[in-house]
């Protein structure tokens, strides 16, 4: 019930921080300059021409009056038509936000597997020569560019051994899974250097703790002594740092989504931005404070069910 | 009859650690044992090793210690000889140890029943009769609603309370030797009394054998049948509680006492100089440069341990020049038996 209270409380909370979101995305993307009907016909059409597009469109009303249709539509879930792809928005944003989504989800996977194994056993294993290796691949794996990274796994795994498709995500499930393998290793080896690094501290630092001497002298298994003492409690921090990742994941990615041509956000809302395509800008940034709000949101509660010490309220 | 075998035997022991290239001679050349129901206590400054050899007994040193020579017989099994298998069996069944600070000592995450169902592991109980353990031990420990109680987790219990849970835990394994390091210190003076007669009163029913560490001679001497003292590493005196208390035949030991507040003496007395680092130790007695009675021989030779009276040992070259002094309790007066 506490849960269910505070999960009220907090939604409630979001609808000023949506609102003024509302406001200053809609400003914004009007402060951008150029005129979209003049970008979208080119230098060469006629004046008559661009005030037609501007009125189809609506750009030659009055700009309160432009954000109050933008803000009423929103509200029925319609953010517009987009000016380049001619597609209602929602349906485009749905579209490759199911694209996004997927890589972000197969990289926590991959993330996941990866830092805790390696963090855990460097932290373990603190000075010796594994954990200096574990060590130069979260560092390499920090300072690499992903454009590299990912031009390299797609060279070796699709072009050469020809295990994965070398560009899009195919029509089905298997196949828009298969595609994600390379994008998400290529992230996750950014992310898990981040993880890596936190869960090695943490579980040095936690392996010297009087809780896990006092678990020793309780004559516990090496097993349980690591999954519920060391890991368990290594988990919390880590917990904070892959959420914050997965919120900049799902703002897709233009290097990954343009190495793996993916149809995701992150070239969306570029190309968006370049031709001027307001509702499609708009729609974009508006679903990332919306999913903003929702992670932190998850990320909180699911802190406070790991660590009992953190009372939601 | 009283089992008059020895449950633990320590001999010789000698602990070192090496930190920056320093060889730290943190224990040395400790020989002590401990019966069934039988209390030791370990009383001296913070660094002098109590704790070290507490830690070696359950073999929870750190990666840089090492132990050059000794031995640790638990039981006729040689402790520092023990498989990891062997020692998942020894340690909380056999020798359960209790920390100082419970906050830290149990795990800030896992409920108390969850902490306390490990020592369970291994055994054949059902569900239920886990359980009903659980709540009985809480209850013997004194901890008020244990059915409630046993689900929360270790920052919701007060400071004595969180004591109570922590040996509650350790009781669960059914120890027979109890190690107690310093179980007093992080509480306040009231409280520290109830966890001393609880320790007390477990220690008769349960026929544990104790070794309590602290710096409090008060707290050893409501406790313990027989104590140490350790300076720099070195057990100087070694004998039973009262005659300790009343005739120290060691310098530090009369340092101790006479540090004690008794509301009659004005001020307090405190032993002049402070403990010598480990990696740099003075020549000879360890003491030498802090007593009272140093003389030239003590800066040259470490004193060996001697009987001074049949089981009172101490580490002094003038310990005979101890003789008469009185300590804080008058054994002619109230007798000795």
């Amino acid at each position: 019930m506490d849960v269910l209270n505070y999960v009220i409380k907090r939604i409630l909370q979001m609808i000023p921080v949506f609102l003024i979101a509302t406001i200053i995305v809609f400003a914004l993307v009007r402060a951008i300059p150029g005129d979209p009907a003049r970008v979208m016909l080119g230098d060469r059409a006629s004046q008559e021409a661009v005030d037609l597009l501007r009125h189809k469109m609506g750009l030659d009303k009055s700009i309160p009056e432009q954000f109050w249709i933008f803000f009423k539509d929103m509200l029925h879930l319609d953010f517009g038509t987009s000016m380049k792809y001619k597609l209602p928005v929602g349906e485009l944003l749905i579209s490759r936000l199911a694209c996004t989504a997927l890589l972000a989800l197969v990289t926590v996977v991959f993330t996941v597997i990866i830092s805790f194994i390696l963090g855990y056993v460097a932290g373990m294993k603190k000075g010796s020569f594994i954990d200096l290796i574990i060590r130069f691949y979260a560092l390499f794996g920090l300072s690499a560019p992903s454009f590299w990274i990912g031009l390299v796994l797609l060279d070796f795994f699709a072009l050469k051994l020809k295990l994965f498709p070398v560009s899009g995500w195919g029509e089905t499930m298997g196949q828009h899974l298969k595609a994600m393998v390379l994008p998400a290793l290529t992230s996750a080896i950014y992310v898990s250097g981040i993880l890596i690094r936190n869960l090695r501290s943490n579980v040095i630092d936690i392996s010297k703790s009087d809780y896990v001497d006092f678990a020793i002298s309780k004559g516990i298994s090496p097993a349980r002594l690591s999954i519920f003492h060391v890991v368990r409690n290594a988990l919390i921090p880590a917990t904070t740092l892959l959420s914050l990742r997965v919120a900049v994941m799902l703002s897709g990615s233009v290097v990954l989504e343009t190495v793996f041509t993916l149809p995701g956000l992150g070239n969306l809302l570029v190309n968006s931005i370049y031709s001027r395509d307001y509702p499609v800008v708009q729609g974009v940034v508006m679903m990332f404070v919306v999913l903003v709000m929702l992670i932190n949101l998850i990320t909180d509660i699911l802190y406070s069910l790991l660590d009992p010490r953190v009372k939601l309220q | 009859m009283k089992d008059e075998r020895n449950l633990l035997e320590v001999e010789g022991l000698c602990i070192h650690f090496e930190t920056n290239g320093y060889d730290v001679q943190a224990v040395q050349d400790v020989t002590f044992s401990i019966k069934k129901g039988e209390a030791m206590g370990f009383v001296g400054e913070s660094g002098c090793g109590k704790s070290t050899t507490s830690r070696a007994i359950i073999r929870l040193l750190a990666k840089n210690a090492n132990i050059p020579a000794g031995k640790i017989i638990y039981k006729d099994q040689d402790v520092l000889k023990m498989s990891q298998d062997e020692l998942r069996k020894y340690r909380g069944k056999e020798v359960g140890m209790i920390f100082q600070e419970p906050m830290t000592a149990l795990n800030p995450v896992l409920t108390i029943r969850t902490q306390m169902y490990e020592q369970f592991r291994g055994k054949d109980m059902s569900k239920e009769e886990k359980e009903k353990r659980a709540i009985e031990l809480l209850r013997l420990v004194g901890i008020p609603s244990p059915e409630k109680r046993l689900d929360e987790y270790i920052h919701q219990f007060s400071g004595g309370m969180r004591q109570r849970a922590m040996i509650a835990i350790v009781l669960a394994g059914e120890p027979k030797l109890l190690i107690a390091d310093e179980p007093t210190t992080a509480l306040d003076v009231t409280i520290q009394d109830q966890i001393i007669k609880l320790i007390n009163n477990l220690r008769e029913e349960l026929d544990m054998g104790v070794l309590l560490i602290t710096h409090d001679l008060g707290v050893i001497s409501q406790v313990c049948d027989k104590v140490a003292v350790m300076y720099a590493g070195f057990f100087v005196e070694e004998t039973d509680t009262l005659t300790l208390m009343a005739h120290p035949m060691h310098p530090y030991t009369k340092g101790l006492i006479d540090a004690i507040p008794n509301g009659m003496t004005e001020e307090l007395k405190p032993i002049p100089g402070n403990t010598p680092s480990l990696i740099d130790l003075p020549n000879g007695c360890p003491f030498s440069p802090r007593c009272f009675m140093c003389e030239e021989i003590c800066t040259k030779e470490i004193p060996p341990m001697v009987e001074v009276d049949p089981g009172h040992f101490s580490r002094c070259h003038f310990a005979e020049r101890m003789r008469g002094y009185k300590g804080v309790i008058d054994l002619d007066e109230e007798g000795k038996e």
